[in-house]
């Protein structure tokens, strides 16, 4: 338990939370007084240092709960206790899924210097940026499930408001207006499964809430909740039928935004799904419901992206399709699935990231984003087009990207379980998913057809796309590190229950 | 002929009252069950409800003693609505009101 | 003891009602009041579970019943900002005018 002062506590609030809330309020008075003086540049600049010193905080924050007997950590805000109060209740697998919103944070944030250089309201982009990822922290961290609805509604207002932020034009603006209204009635719903929790239990905590529910027998009343669980995450994470906003919200936002959406807010929508499962039902119960939903997602999401034209759709329906992936891992209830399915959430946010961000460069040059007069873009621009080919292949699935690695750990798990007809339908889903991955890749290098002109993007666009690529080969050939962080987090989640519990010493 | 939208919709609004149906039924059969899980020591900080006006001291006390991070989280959350609605009203340069 | 059957009735009552406003619709002003009445369905669930002990109020379920109150005005706030855009393009505030993106 941590109480006193010490270097990963700001003010009574885990560091990255407090680094990125205090930077997330300076950044517009810094962006207008920089301006009046006319020094350029100095909002993106502390844009990404606030990001990179989140980072830094929580690899420090990390140590420290290596040191943790128990492997919580628990940090109370101001003094209050937890049955009543709220507190924030740190394991391996918040601090997994916070350092990668960071990691993919300063690549967002250091792609958007060029990016978004013509653009105007540049202050409040990097403010919302900067509020977003602070919201997916702190639902990563939360102990109290009234902790994580309000740093998910920070989260979903900063993402309603990136999507339609380029504001000129008439198509992120219903893409935005579509994406408002379903994800805010999601919110309702999940504020509707709290309440029902509430009324069961006498408490919001999640450690109380464990210990007070888990093992329970299935009654309907069980049932209602898990149902307005699954439409009160499901909206955010694009499980089938409640995907619809994504194919219009992610291709209309702008580039780095795409990556930031597609990498990572998504994957915090399954993170809480799993979360809130994990500690209040048991996971035979949940077993078929949600595997039925993951061969759902895959497999329409896969049909739907063959139809596509449009290389920012493609991409979305994509990522609706290893949301399914994800998905077979946390049906499998056990600690190796989990492991699964979150090494796969960090290799998505990597190979998706780059998709978006490579794809954007080459979008940012030509100005179109139509596939078929695309054709023949990669001979002039050969270094976006070869990291855009490497993570592609690596959602494909192929063997040497950790694409390869993640989606094998998580077709094995399902075997493993008893499931095999799952790893079937996953392995079919992956080779299908080469299909539409092959044409595109086919579309870019074949000769160009129109007259095309294109330059090579500049500099920090590029660094950025190479960075990601060499890390994606990188851990695809040497996985054990990324294997050894996943398989902490995930014995934190599915193991260490009873430590969780413990911890909130009532 | 009616368009394939109505359809659709009207069998999404069939779906959505059938389940609702659904569930006041399961409301006369099975009552909710209240507290039926709670934990077996009494935690809960309740507010005796005998003086009816002091039941909102009571509330507000409650709330700034034991939720101050929920409401430092939401001082925030008003910061970035803010921050929300300027991203989305101002007027872009060369552009008119 | 307040009885909650009826209070349960009226949430669920107040659920259909937002559900088949946000479907029926066609205003976007009308669509950001049937969130609304989402929220509000799910905030009269708290507060008719807060006073089922005997003689006792619990103060948790107010509390999140306050703050969630202001963060749902914060959601309409936004959506009202974005109805305002969507005018601005289209020029009306039917929703089944936005349909440009298609398949």
């Amino acid at each position: 338990m941590v109480t006193d002062w010490t270097l990963t506590q700001i003010l009574w609030l885990p560091s990255p939370l407090a680094i990125l809330l205090l930077g997330g309020l300076f950044t517009p008075f810094i962006g207008l007084l920089t301006e009046r003086v006319g020094l350029r540049r100095v909002r993106e600049l502390w844009a990404a240092s606030v990001l990179s010193l989140a980072l830094v905080s929580l690899y420090l924050l990390f140590q420290e709960l290596r040191g943790e007997p128990g492997g919580v950590l628990l940090i109370l805000p101001f003094g209050q206790r937890p049955p009543g109060g709220s507190c924030f209740e740190i394991d391996a697998l918040s601090l997994f899924m916070g350092g990668s919103v960071a990691f993919l944070g300063v690549l967002v944030a250091i792609y958007s210097f060029n990016y978004m250089e013509g653009v105007g309201r540049l202050n409040e982009y990097y403010a919302l940026l900067i509020f977003m990822v602070a919201g997916m922290t702190g639902i990563a961290m939360a102990g109290d499930f009234f902790t994580l609805f309000v740093f998910w509604e920070m989260m979903s207002l900063s993402s309603y408001v990136l999507v339609a932020f380029l504001k000129e034009r008439w198509a992120p603006i219903e893409a935005g207006f579509k994406y408002l209204i379903m994800s805010a009635t999601a919110g309702a719903f999940l504020l509707l499964s709290m309440s029902f929790l509430y009324g069961m239990t006498g408490t919001l905590n999640f450690a109380q809430l464990s210990a007070s529910l888990r093992g329970a027998a299935l009654t309907p009343w069980l049932a209602v909740l898990f149902c307005c669980l699954i439409i009160g995450f499901g909206v955010k994470s694009a499980i089938v039928p409640l995907h619809t906003w994504l194919p219009d919200a992610h291709p209309e936002a702008p580039s780095p935004i795409s990556a930031m959406l597609s990498g990572m807010v998504i994957e915090t929508g399954l993170y809480g799904l799993t979360r809130v499962l994990y500690l209040i039902f048991t996971p035979s119960l949940f077993h078929i419901p949600i595997s039925a939903l993951a061969v759902l997602t895959m497999t329409m999401a896969n049909i739907w992206a063959l139809l596509q034209q449009d290389i920012k759709r493609l991409l979305a329906y994509s990522s609706i399709a290893q949301m399914g992936y994800m998905l077979i891992g946390v049906a499998s209830g056990t600690s190796y699935g989990i492991m699964g399915t979150f090494l796969h959430v960090f290799n998505h946010s990597l190979m998706k990231g780059l998709a978006f961000l490579s794809s954007g460069s080459i979008v940012h040059e030509v100005g179109k984003r139509d596939i078929e007069s695309l054709k023949g873009v990669g001979r002039m621009m050969p270094i976006s087009t070869i990291t855009f080919f490497i993570s592609l292949l690596g959602l494909g699935g192929v063997p040497s990207t950790n694409g390869f690695i993640s989606k094998f750990i998580l077709f094995n798990s399902a075997i493993l379980v008893g499931a095999p007809w799952l790893a079937v339908a996953g392995v079919l889903n992956s080779a299908f998913s080469m299909a539409y991955y092959l044409r595109v890749m086919k579309a870019l290098i074949s000769k160009p057809e129109m007259e095309l002109e294109a330059r090579e993007a500049p500099i920090l666009m590029i660094s950025v796309t190479v960075v990601m690529a060499l890390l994606i080969v990188l851990l695809g050939v040497w996985p054990e590190p990324a294997i050894e962080y996943a398989t902490e987090a995930s014995k934190a989640l599915v193991d260490n229950i009873q430590n969780y519990i413990r911890a909130v010493a009532y | 002929m009616k368009p394939i939208w109505s359809r659709l919709g009207s069998a999404a609004s069939a779906v959505i009252l059938a389940t609702l149906l659904l569930l006041l039924w399961l409301a006369a059969m099975e009552p909710f069950p209240i507290l039926r899980y709670a934990p077996r020591e009494a935690t809960r900080s309740l507010i005796s409800s005998s003086p009816f006006e002091g039941i909102a001291s009571g509330v507000s006390v409650f709330l700034w003693e034991k939720r101050a991070l929920d409401i430092t989280a939401q001082a925030f959350v008003i910061v970035a609505a803010i921050v929300c609605c300027l991203a989305l009203l101002k007027p872009e340069e060369g552009e008119g009101p | 003891m307040i009885p909650y059957t009826p209070f349960m009735i009226s949430t669920f009552l107040l659920l259909a009602i937002g559900l088949g406003c946000l479907m029926v619709k066609r205003d976007m002003i009308r669509l950001l009041m049937g969130i609304e009445i989402l929220f509000n369905a799910a905030n009269l669930n708290f507060i008719a579970l807060s006073v089922q002990s005997e003689g006792f109020v619990d103060p948790l379920a107010q509390s999140v019943v306050m703050m969630a109150i202001v963060l749902d005005g914060a959601v309409i706030a936004v959506g009202l900002a974005m109805t305002l855009n969507v005018y601005r393009h289209y020029r009306t505030v039917d929703v089944r005018k936005l349909r440009r993106l298609r398949w």
